[in-house]
């Protein structure tokens, strides 16, 4: 049993490293990429709502990401509305979408629902490229202005940065709740016994559904997050291999819990970085990455980490246990 | 009295199988019923097709005077039924505390933000949860084991689990699907003490069972299936005699082949 106490400081820990890696270094280069990283967080705490704790097979997440940024792009460039009514927009419109697919694809389980998930990304990519008039075809938005605070226009990379890290641990806390409430339960109860769910008087299509939307949420959020970050939107990139790329965060930092998010999206999207000269055949060293999580921890790589805080804690011989009550203090 | 559960004429046919067959059946308030019958007789796929886990090919369900066939499951199990699982279905990766939490969801009122958000309404909610959950706990004997996960728990107590979240659903009505099989004769006096003190709080429940001794020694009522039909159906010295039971159990004496 992971202890809720470790949980949360390893989520503490992982997000203050993050943001004080432009006090140690403070390279065009390296502020990009943290923007990426905290960005890819959101969406993998997205995909760990759906995939994590209710163990839906979906995989269409970077569509409900691709129509987020759309959909504030577009507001933005078309309707002139700035950063802080783009974003509700984005998130609402991108909850709806995750509510309209919800109903019908819950319906159906494992491989199908991964089926037709995939379906979903490619109806999307094909809407946004063919839509010239509306999305802008493959050109897609250029020149998406950034955010303003006040009178304070978020121009460098660093601010931005500072803005999605807020943003992300924000909703990192925001999950955690989720998991300690009587509905984080109730999802993991729907991952693990569908039918018995059921035979307690609840609707396990309810459950997933409101999964679902959470996802779309969050994913929302980070669709904003990044029209506004990288200033343009094409069907270019959000792609399969873009939405692979979820999938391996989530597996290798830890499936269904909130640190081992976080850490998935850390190293992998560094990992990213370092395999630049391999070009595609970075996803090759991803799978090997999958397999071997599989074969020595299915629990992910924060196993490792709350493994060692728990012996470093045993070694120190420090009595003291964890408060017993902490997790139950919600509903 | 008037019927708690009126099972009409139900039938389940798979292909050509009728692993129900047109059976009927009540069941009054706060009585204690068995259903028992040979391998195959129909007894678990009867508990299915009331709460809705297998669909009806004919007939009708009611509880407390409401048509209850065709609802979905969460549905039927609101109107206040709750069952266990002769094959044994808990959350493996939740503890023990948790699959009693969860029994209880139904019966939660705040809505999922205010819950997220922590508001006092929501705080008193989940505290009246814990507390309840605490003593159906004690009623099973696993207080102790709150804090453990499902699946590392040894199989006597996983069954004892099964009856705790059934009961964390408050019903009025609640169905044992075997629950003291494959249980060591201690653990069945527990489960026979068990049952009592349930029925004692004022439940209505219906037992299926393979083991005897836990039949016999609770039941008021006894219906025996075999084949999917009602062969048989009285008190537990009445089902004792009955020939056509002994024969369902044991077999004719054919003639010997000169």
């Amino acid at each position: 049993m992971i202890r809720t106490g470790i949980r949360n400081g390893t989520t503490i820990a992982l997000f203050a490293l993050l943001g004080l890696v432009p006090v140690v270094t403070s390279a065009p280069y390296v502020i990009f990429v943290l923007n990426t990283v905290a960005i890819n967080i959101i969406l993998v705490l997205a995909l760990n709502y759906i995939l994590g704790f209710a163990g839906q097979v979906f995989l269409g997440t970077i569509a409900f990401f691709a129509v987020a940024s759309y959909t504030y792009g577009l507001l933005f460039m078309k309707l002139g509305w700035g950063f802080w009514i783009s974003l509700p927009f984005a998130i609402v419109v991108t909850g709806l979408l995750s509510l309209l697919m919800g109903i019908p694809t819950l319906r159906v389980r494992g491989a199908y629902l991964a089926l037709m998930s995939m379906g979903f990304i490619i109806v999307v990519g094909d809407v946004l490229k063919n839509w010239m008039s509306f999305t802008g075809g493959v050109w897609g938005i250029p020149g998406i202005p950034r955010p303003v605070l006040g009178s304070f226009v978020l121009v460098e990379n660093l601010h931005m940065f500072y803005l999605c890290w807020a943003f992300a641990f924000g909703l990192a806390w925001l999950t955690l709740l989720v998991e300690d409430s009587r509905f984080g339960r109730a999802f993991k109860a729907v991952r693990d016994d569908q039918l018995a769910v059921e035979m307690v008087g609840v609707s396990s299509t309810y459950l997933k559904v409101l999964a679902f939307v959470l996802c779309g949420v969050y994913t929302g959020i980070a669709g904003a997050l990044f029209a506004s970050f990288n200033v343009f939107i094409s069907p270019e990139i959000f792609t399969f291999n873009y939405n692979a790329i979820f999938l391996c965060m989530l597996v290798v930092g830890g499936l269904s819990s909130v640190p081992g998010s976080v850490l998935g999206a850390i190293l992998l999207t560094a990992a990213i970085e370092v395999l630049r000269p391999l070009k595609e055949k970075y996803l090759t060293v991803f799978a090997l990455l999958i397999i071997l999580i599989m074969l020595f921890e299915p629990g992910g790589l924060v196993v490792f980490i709350e493994n060692a805080v728990q012996l470093c804690r045993r070694l120190w011989g420090s009595s003291k246990k964890p408060a017993p009550s902490g997790e139950d203090a919600r509903g | 009295m008037a019927s708690l559960l009126e099972v009409r004429n139900i039938s389940k046919h798979f292909g050509g199988v009728k692993a129900v067959d047109g059976l009927s059946f009540d069941i009054p308030q706060g009585g204690l019923q068995a259903i028992i019958g040979p391998n195959g007789s129909g007894k678990t796929t009867c508990i299915n097709l009331i709460t809705g886990c297998y669909h009806l090919t004919g007939g009708a369900v009611s509880f407390s005077g409401q048509r209850i066939d065709g609802l979905s499951r969460e549905r039927i199990v609101q109107t206040g039924l709750a069952r266990t699982f002769q094959n044994l279905r808990l959350f493996e990766t939740l503890t023990v505390l948790d699959h009693v939490l969860m029994g209880q969801f139904r019966h939660s009122r705040v809505d999922f933000l205010r819950t997220i958000l922590g508001t006092r309404a929501s705080k008193r909610e989940s505290r009246d949860a814990l507390e309840r959950s605490w003593d159906l706990l004690e009623l099973v004997g696993l207080k102790d084991k709150a804090r453990v996960l499902a699946k590392s728990l040894p199989y006597g107590p996983r069954r004892l689990l099964e009856i705790a979240r059934a009961l964390a659903t408050r019903p009025t009505l609640l169905f044992l699907d075997e629950p003291a099989a494959g249980m060591s004769e201690e653990e069945i006096d527990r489960v026979i003490d068990l049952v009592r003190t349930i029925q004692k709080r004022g439940l209505t429940i219906l037992l299926i069972e393979h083991r005897m001794r836990l039949v016999m020694n609770v039941s008021e009522h006894i219906i025996v299936l075999n084949y999917g039909k009602k062969i048989a159906e009285g008190s537990a010295k009445e089902i004792q005699e009955n020939q056509e039971v002994i024969t369902a159990y044991l077999g004719t004496q054919h003639e010997k082949l000169g």
